[in-house]
């Protein structure tokens, strides 16, 4: 092969960046969710429970090729935030506690790289395990989710 | 195989699927443009001034071969009319956005079936009014794969 080209197999083409709006979901399994207008934050606001509760959880549908993926979230920190964890097809890739006792707007919570090892329709979970002892609810907050592929199979 | 080419694969998806309103490939009828809205995603609406039946926007996107979501926020008011979506000009669904109150509002039509990977052209359509007009208001249009 001559240097400096590629030659690209199934199944390695991929979308190499994906961008989910909060608001995007395809489904709500527990929890009221509306958008919320904060001027500070990307985008005018971000999508939240607004009465946040354990047990809150939402989906988003996404197709995703085989390959190694990086999922981070762009939220906020604040006194009523709470512990959030993140699935794949119902393996968790982990819990974030979003409390912090000043609001902080843009934050990034970076979720663990995950594999997927087949072509197909994946469902990322957000659902709110608890909180922090400091915080006074659960609320969850997403403006978007980022997904990039970070590596090939 | 030539060294340098590439295989796509017919099982090639496209994650989930982002159109801003700004980013359209052609206007068909009427004039669309900004509607600046303090407290909405984006902080904008995007709209047709031009308020006319048949008045279309239209995008271009890549959709692999799959059964798709279609997913839309849009503004009710006195003055919105029904708009349809249409996928290579043939309408999936419509709703009617004339109401009392202003309110924003998801729009879902599922079970979109695409039999071709390819690229498609996705409008919106107004095809009629129960209200004064044949606006439109909305965000975003997002599309999703669900099988």
């Amino acid at each position: 092969m001559a240097q400096g080209l590629t030659t690209y197999t199934y199944p390695t083409i991929g979308e190499k960046k994906i961008f989910i709006m909060g608001t995007d979901y395809s489904s709500i399994d527990s929890g009221t969710f509306a958008f919320t207008n904060v001027t500070t934050q990307w985008f005018n606001g971000y999508f939240e429970t607004t009465t946040g509760v354990v047990g809150d959880s939402i989906n988003y549908l996404c197709y995703l090729n085989a390959g190694i993926y990086q999922l981070f979230v762009l939220s906020i920190l604040g006194a009523a935030r709470g512990i959030i964890r993140c699935s794949i097809d119902g393996t968790s890739l982990g819990t974030y506690d979003t409390y912090d006792a000043s609001t902080r707007s843009n934050m990034l919570l970076d979720y663990p790289a995950f594999t997927i090892t087949a072509p197909k329709v994946v469902t990322i979970n957000f659902y709110a395990t608890g909180k922090n002892a400091g915080s006074s609810d659960e609320r969850m907050a997403i403006t978007y989710i980022d997904i990039y592929q970070r590596g090939l199979l | 195989m030539h060294s340098h080419s590439k295989i796509y694969s017919e099982d090639t998806g496209e994650g989930h699927i982002f159109i801003a309103p700004w980013a359209y490939n052609s206007i068909t009828q009427g004039t669309w443009t900004f509607l600046s809205s303090s407290n909405s995603l984006f902080y904008f609406l995007y709209t047709n001034t031009s308020a006319a039946i048949h008045d279309q926007i239209d995008y271009m996107v890549y959709l692999s071969k799959g059964t798709y979501t279609f997913r839309s926020y849009y503004r009710t008011d006195t003055d919105n009319g029904i708009c349809a979506f249409w996928l290579d000009y043939i309408s999936q669904g419509w709703i009617d956005a004339n109401a009392a109150a202003s309110t924003m509002n998801l729009w879902t039509i599922a079970n979109i079936v695409v039999t071709s990977s390819n690229l498609h052209t996705v409008s919106l359509h107004l095809q009629g009014k129960t209200g004064t007009q044949y606006r439109w208001e909305f965000t975003h249009i997002f599309l999703f794969r669900t099988a």
